[in-house]
């Protein structure tokens, strides 16, 4: 591990997706200094690598973007990205003591340029989770074409030291024997932001356990919907067909105890039906399909977005789905219990989306002194009346950390958040002024 | 100025030396994986010179899985050595940047 640096803040935000940044820039915005933490080699979270936002169908790319770019410019953020958070406690000042972890991208983030001259050399290709799995990145790259900051990682897994983008890179930034970096961060108030994270499809043995290639997951489909998607339009990823017949199969691994996600993700049906809508538009003459077992449009605007959607042409079916096979030609069939007409009835589709379970995109044991509930999100003291507080004073939790929620809901409580850490910083420190 | 950059290779050479030898399963592991790639891109290029193909044929012609031309295709496409070209039936065909 490399040098230990300690850094001072008002406040510690951890998470860079859309709940941390709002939080981080409520904050700074009120002139308190703040740093994000972020696992990720870019900020943005989830909602950057979405196509399109229900029910306004806002560019996700157009309206995240800017919110980066104002966290990254702004004089009283930091952003530490590329980091884990090893542990967080409350000194016995009250103060908030993290420790992150910075893993070496392998390349100078102050010399990079972002220049991309090393990703284009590289000879080594590897799948990008960026888009799905669906076409390669380089061993060295900018994570995506909207990454904050834009700054090259190499993994070393997929490195033969071939010495080309050391020799390619205009600036001298790469550094093969980067080494992890400790730092140490001190605060008078944190806001959590963790996010949630998507069950993979290999857990669902009924759906085919990830091995049938046309049943893709939902965040697969944001990128195949993507304007910067890996094949710039819907294709389906066995042969490169345009599909005739798409299935969307909600409850496919939340609602159900054997899973153990016994929960609803309260996202799924809005998502789907937005993907449907976008679809219709990208394939005009494709039969479109979902597969509910109820619609809970539940916010401002949905339920005319579910109608538009029935309007627009888009086939409810409420149906559990028992199962999800290969078929002929790369087609997949889907056996489920018709809950209107009865029976069991079989259904062949050409690409098959499935809205998976949804859980916490961090878990605090072992690091702080969180509570969680027995969904393992964040649980405080006053769910009701006080959302955004924890158990522990002075550290509060905002958006999908909290409970699943879509990105209006995350939004307006990472603003509700960083109104309680500023309250709390205000009183801070004034006694701290009192003691002086 | 020359004098420090000279220093500055000669460090970067012996912590070179220093990584190969501690990476060399890695180095052999991932060196073999891109002779294969460059054998592959190889094939799906030299198959397009011949004119603008879709995925099925394409993976006709060279003996590989559909999956996997889409996914070189979609790769390559990427860094701009292939361009979609006119639909075909179902399928786009694909054809060599300039």
């Amino acid at each position: 591990m490399g040098t230990c640096q300690t850094l001072s803040y008002d406040a510690l935000v951890v998470g860079g997706g859309i709940a941390g940044l709002q939080a981080a820039l409520d904050l700074a915005d009120q002139d308190y200094s703040v740093v994000v933490v972020e696992r990720d080699a870019s900020i943005g979270g989830t909602m950057i690598r979405l196509s399109k936002v229900f029910p306004t169908l806002d560019c996700a790319s157009c309206i995240t973007t800017p919110k980066m770019a104002a966290a990254a410019h702004h004089d009283k953020i930091t952003l530490l990205t590329y980091c884990e958070l090893e542990t967080m406690e409350r000194d016995d000042r009250g103060r908030v003591r993290a420790v992150v972890r910075q893993k070496p991208r392998y390349v100078d983030e102050d010399k990079c340029i972002g220049c991309r001259q090393c990703e284009y050399h590289c000879p080594v290709y590897v799948p990008d989770p960026d888009q799905g799995n669906f076409a390669a990145r380089k061993a060295i790259c900018i994570p995506f074409s909207n990454a904050v900051p834009q700054v090259a990682v190499m993994d070393p897994e997929s490195c033969m030291l071939c010495g080309t983008c050391a020799k390619v890179c205009p600036t001298g930034a790469v550094v093969y024997d980067q080494q992890p970096r400790k730092i140490v961060i001190e605060a008078l108030t944190a806001v959590v932001a963790t996010g949630f994270s998507v069950t993979p499809l290999e857990d669902k043995a009924q759906y085919g356990s990830g091995t049938i290639p046309n049943v893709i997951t939902a965040l697969q489909m944001e990128r195949l919907l993507a304007p910067h998607g890996p094949y710039n339009r819907v294709l389906r990823p066995s042969d490169g067909m345009e599909p005739d017949s798409i299935a969307f199969v909600q409850c496919a691994g939340s609602r159900d105890k054997s899973m153990g996600i016994p929960y609803c993700s309260r996202i799924c049906c809005m998502y789907a039906i937005k993907q449907a809508m976008l679809l219709s538009g990208a394939l005009p003459v494709a039969d479109i399909f979902i597969y509910y077992m109820d619609i809970r449009a539940f916010g401002k605007g949905y339920e005319q977005f579910f109608q538009n959607a029935r309007a627009m042409g888009i086939q409810f079916v409420k149906a559990k789905v028992a199962l999800i096979e290969p078929g002929e030609d790369g087609a997949v069939t889907v056996r489920y219990e018709d809950q209107l007409n009865g029976g069991t009835t079989t259904a062949s589709h050409d690409l098959v989306v499935l809205s998976l379970g949804k859980v916490p995109g961090w878990n605090p044991e072992g690091r702080c002194a969180l509570t969680v509930g027995p969904d393992g999100f964040i649980s405080g003291p006053e769910p009701k009346l006080a959302p955004t507080r924890t158990v522990e004073e002075g550290i509060f939790a905002a958006g999908a950390a909290v409970g699943l929620k879509d990105i209006v809901d995350s939004i307006a409580e990472a603003s509700a958040a960083a109104m309680h850490a500023a309250n709390y910083l205000q009183s801070r420190k004034k006694a701290l002024e009192a003691v002086a | 100025m020359g004098n420090e950059q000279e220093t500055k290779k000669g460090v970067d050479k012996e912590v070179m030396k220093a990584l190969r030898a501690a990476r060399q399963e890695t180095i052999r592991r991932v060196s073999a994986q891109v002779k294969e790639q460059k054998k592959i891109i190889a094939s799906i290029t030299g198959e397009l010179k011949k004119g603008p193909r879709t995925v099925p044929e394409i993976a006709d012609a060279v003996g590989l899985l559909p999956r996997e031309v889409l996914w070189w295709i979609a790769s390559l496409k990427k860094y701009g050595v292939v361009l979609e070209g006119e639909k075909q039936g179902a399928y786009f065909a694909y054809r060599l940047a300039e």
